[in-house]
């Protein structure tokens, strides 16, 4: 009997018989090809290991965090996807290959009709996905659920969630609640009233990506929340009213910029825009501050997300222990909104476009 | 020499100061140099010390720098598939033609390349014909330097990739005025944007350095500041091996190429980013420096683990393994505290010999992810700090750069058709030993040339030159150190410097082609001696026809005797003497003027003063190396 190897950097087929002793205590079996898999992976396995006598935990009580939100372990169990899927390179041991050897920075996909039409589809994918997670937020809902959620509706679809095992992280979706800046990781906390909690949504589906995000109220917002939402969701409205052949990457950043600091918000430096299609993330990169040196001009057939990453304090961002969460420095609100786009003949074509049905939306500020 | 204004000077340190660069202003000041243009100059006395790293004077992170990689263009050169020295002239239009809207406006706006009367500051090759006529027979001739067609080529290229990307995207994609030829148009307006393209291009190659082998070329603001000498006292440094796919500092992308990958198809590495043979080392490095991001992944999978025991006494094991490292690496960082306080209570000034530059993130950035200029060498205070472009020859450094130094010591005069016409006019006498020459003799006398030079070098590489020490204008250093330098013993063209000025390079390699010809590399020096290839040819023609018989039976053992020193003395034989008289006289013959005595600007038509100047410096040095050759080859 064979099983596949727990270790997330494997992924190998094994009839090793190895298991893992905790997670037997958890009626689970998790199998591993050798010691070897089991003590290379432990740290990225044992996030799915409870503790006796608590519901959740904080698996890094010594660390020092920038504010009050604090991750809930244990992590659910790696989500299976079915055998007909067609999953993406990284998805058995978390290496992106095809990224890794793609050539150089300054080669800009530009794709062709054919693609472009599998572009959109799994760009509207990823919009109704997106939708359906949306639409269970309200107090009490955990992230692991919202995490449930997108990973059965994009199954649902024969696609697969882009964010599992991508360099190993472990689940289907990135779920970001107040000071989390992005790659926040689904977990047990519930959404409380008056967060904030922003959903990025990747999908695979025959050979390529889709990704999008938004950001959502939970409950009643706080004032100083409806402005670094809104003022980032217009942010990249602005953004993306500038695209069209011609217009170079770099200057996306300051129009962001202006419009943030115009609002007494700051633009988040350390993650940025990226071409998408075959792969997940490929060139061009697009920075979203100011006076940035993005290289790399927009044509027709180019296909780009913007997703700027907007702070109600400083810019600063730090990472949690666990290498993924992204936190502003100072503990204060930061909310992100992303689309992805097509340069057209003469302008753009939005690939995943609200819809009169979706949740969320624009909230006026009083 | 730098044609920078003092005002644009300081504006680009104000730049860099704004892109989180480091130009050291507590040591440094700028001002008009005696030379010219603008310097450098040290505002205090700044000694080496043997225990100390040589001072960091500007430091740039690579990815401020302007290359055709980072430029807004950068894609459409790939597409175009345009690279190195005319990548970066055309990535350099576009920026200069959106002014303030490129990020590197504040340096860009440094760079002249039309003078105060309006003209464009033009190369050689670009000079009016009667100016061109008046370097006739001259090295800058003999060299190539008065063709314009490269040039040409070069523009026509760049006109094609604007025009092509124009059309492509409707005319969204705009076209710079330099680059936009329509057709009908006046002959002289072409004319007026192909010599602006010209005076681009120099004013560029004159800056540019080569970075790595990701950015290639590069304008690197602040570096070119630094005037020229033949012994300078800072060097530019750059980091060669970077990832080629975006320009990453190892281990700081996860790019793989293709090539690795390959080779190493099980390896589970994440970050196994860059190329070649550098790989193995990288990874070494990568596991001391970057253990925080790989530490899950980097266990070499070929090392089976075989713990006896029970799994949950596996786990406790491998808990307090975890423990024992982090406890290491909170150990080493307060390590590094301790010695960081340790040197500031001592009184050193980290900040001089590896000042802190941080990333747009407020992020340091690591010293192999920028380029430096560091001291080579003491300098007192007032005294202007020189960079080298290299060894180069007036004709190179007109060419590229657009100045002379008077009586250049990397001057030489090549005799290669010299050498030709004796073989064609003395054909009796000579043909059997130039037969020799072209069949074997210059291939035997190269490679042996070669294999000393590389001996030579590995003693160099012992001796380690790099403390300044043959240039620091303590007048008798030359011998001190045991190592050979040429003539004047100065080490300015060390290996470091090659990652300089690029454009030598490039020479090198086109002068690459054409050396298998029997006649090349056949120079007279500034001493107005023969070099080692020239004097062994001039030694085998002395050979009677008997001897060259004998001669050519033992081949190559007698390389040696062929090169052995001693031209001047034991004093030359009367055959050698007359041999080197026609070679010389046949020399002097090519140049149309060799004597400007009798020539007064008002002679001339359509030929500007300064550029006389020129000519009549690097004519007039030749002249007299090959008047000085020829007066010592006649004294007995």
């Amino acid at each position: 009997m064979s099983h596949i190897c727990s270790a997330p950097d494997c992924g190998k087929e094994t009839t090793s018989v190895l298991k893992c002793p905790l997670c037997l205590k958890q009626n689970v079996e998790s199998f591993f090809c050798n010691q070897t898999c089991f003590k290379r992976s432990w740290g990225l396995h044992k996030v799915h290991h409870s503790k006796e006598g608590v519901d959740s935990y904080d698996p890094s009580p010594n660390f020092t965090y920038s504010g009050s939100l604090r991750p809930a372990y244990p992590l659910s169990y790696t989500r299976e996807i079915p055998a007909h899927i067609t999953k993406p390179d990284y998805a058995a041991n978390g290496v992106p290959v095809s990224e890794q050897v793609s050539d150089r920075t300054s080669k800009i996909p530009v794709n062709d009709a054919d693609e472009i039409a599998k572009i959109k589809l799994v760009a509207q994918y990823g919009r109704e996905i997106l939708d359906a997670a949306a639409a269970i937020i309200k107090p009490g809902v955990t992230t692991d659920e919202i995490d449930e959620v997108v990973h059965n509706e994009t199954v649902k679809r024969n696609a697969y969630p882009s964010p599992l095992n991508y360099y190993n992280f472990p689940k289907s979706v990135c779920t970001s609640i107040n000071e989390v800046i992005c790659h926040g990781i689904p977990d047990k906390r519930p959404l409380k009233d008056g967060d904030i909690v922003n959903l990025d949504i990747s999908v695979f589906h025959e050979g390529f990506h889709a990704d999008l995000n938004e950001t959502y109220y939970v409950g009643t917002p706080s004032k100083e929340a409806i402005n670094v939402v809104e003022t980032a969701r217009e942010c990249l409205d602005l953004a993306i009213a500038a695209c069209k052949p011609g217009v170079a990457f770099r200057s996306l950043g300051d129009i962001i910029e202006k419009h943030a600091k115009a609002n007494g918000c700051s633009v988040v430096r350390s993650f940025v825009g990226h071409g998408i299609g075959k792969l997940f993330h490929c060139a061009p990169q697009i920075a979203h501050y100011a006076r940035n040196k993005s290289p790399g001009i927009m044509k027709p057939g180019m296909v780009f997300t913007i997703e700027p990453m907007i702070n109600a304090g400083a810019y600063k961002d730090i990472i949690w222990p666990d290498n993924w969460t992204a936190v502003t420095a100072d503990g204060k609100l930061s909310a992100q909104f992303e689309h992805e786009l097509l340069i057209t003949e003469d302008g753009y074509e939005l690939l995943t476009a609200r819809k009169e049905t979706s949740p969320g939306g624009a909230v006026a500020r009083k | 020499m730098s044609v920078t204004s003092l005002q644009d000077a300081q504006d680009v340190i104000g730049w860099i100061k704004s892109n989180n660069g480091h130009f050291n202003t507590d040591l440094l000041e700028i001002r008009p140099s005696p030379l010219g243009g603008i310097g450098v100059f040290a505002k205090q006395d700044i000694q080496l010390t043997e225990d100390m790293p040589p001072p960091v004077l500007l430091r740039l992170h690579k990815d401020s720098l302007l290359s055709s990689q980072k430029s807004c263009v950068a894609n459409l050169l790939y597409e175009s598939q345009i690279t190195g020295a005319l990548a970066l002239v055309i990535a350099f239009i576009y920026e200069l033609e959106l002014k303030e809207l490129s990020p590197w406006w504040g340096f860009i706006k440094s760079i002249k390349y039309i003078d105060d009367k309006g003209h464009p500051i033009l190369p050689p090759s670009a000079w009016s014909k009667n100016e061109k006529d008046l370097f006739q027979g001259s090295e800058i001739e003999m060299q190539g330097y008065l063709s314009v067609s490269e040039l040409l080529e070069s523009y026509e290229k760049a006109c094609l990739f604007a025009v092509r990307h124009s059309l492509e995207s409707k005319g969204m994609i705009s076209t710079p005025d330099i680059l936009a030829i329509q057709t009908p148009q006046d002959e002289d307006i072409v004319d007026g944007k192909f010599q602006q393209f010209i005076a681009i291009s120099h004013a560029l190659a004159s800056r540019n350095f080569e970075i790595d082998a990701f950015h290639e070329v590069a304008l690197v603001p602040g570096a070119d500041l630094f005037n020229h000498t033949n012994e300078p006292s800072v060097r530019f440094e750059s980091v060669y091996e970077v990832c080629e796919a975006c320009g990453a500092f190892e281990g700081g992308c996860e790019h793989v190429m293709i090539s690795d990958y390959e080779d190493d198809e099980d390896n589970s590495c994440q970050d196994a980013c860059c190329g070649g043979e550098e790989h193995e080392q990288e990874h070494e490095q990568e596991s001391e420096d970057d253990d925080d991001e790989n530490m899950d992944i980097e266990e070499d999978e070929e090392e089976l683990i075989h713990f006896e025991g029970t799994m949950e006494e596996f786990i406790t094991h491998i808990e307090q393994e975890i423990q024992e490292e982090i406890e290491e690496n909170r150990m080493e960082d307060l390590e590094e505290e301790a010695s960081l306080e340790a040197a500031k209570k001592s009184g050193i000034n980290i900040e001089l010999y590896s000042p802190e530059i941080k990333d747009i993130d407020g992020k340091i950035i690591h010293p192999n992810a920028c380029v430096d200029i560091t001291l080579t060498r003491s300098v007192s205070k007032g005294e202007e700090i020189f960079n080298t472009y290299g060894e180069l020859s007036n004709v190179v450094l007109l060419n590229k750069y657009g100045f002379v130094i008077e009586q250049n010591e990397f001057d030489t005069v090549s005799l290669g058709d010299a050498f030709g016409k004796l073989r064609r006019f003395r054909k009796g006498l000579f043909r059997a030993h130039f037969k020799w020459w072209e069949e074997r003799g210059y291939d035997l006398v190269k490679r042996y040339l070669q294999e000393i030079a590389s001996d030579e070098e590995e003693e160099d590489e012992e001796n380690d030159c790099n403390d300044g020490c043959c240039s620091d204008g303590d007048e008798d250093s030359d011998n001190r150190h045991g190592h050979d330098h040429q003539e004047d013993g100065c080490c300015g063209g060390d290996e470091p410097h090659s990652h300089g000025h690029d454009g030598e390079q490039e020479q090198d390699e086109d002068e690459e082609d054409e050396e298998n010809s029997w006649d090349s590399n056949l120079d007279l020096l500034s001493t107005s001696e023969p070099n080692a290839i020239c004097l062994a040819l001039l030694r085998l023609l002395t050979l009677h026809k008997v001897q060259l018989i004998q001669f050519v039976k033992r081949g190559e053992e007698l390389i040696p005797w062929l090169l052995k020193p001693g031209f001047k003395n034991p004093a030359m034989s009367r055959r050698m003497q007359r041999i080197w008289r026609d070679v010389l006289s046949f020399r002097l013959q090519e140049y149309e003027y060799c004597d400007f005595k009798d020539v007064s600007i008002e002679d001339l038509e359509d030929v500007r003063d300064d550029r006389l100047q020129f000519i009549k410096s690097i004519v007039g040095h030749e002249y007299k190396i090959l008047e000085r050759a020829l007066d010592r080859a006649s004294i007995m």
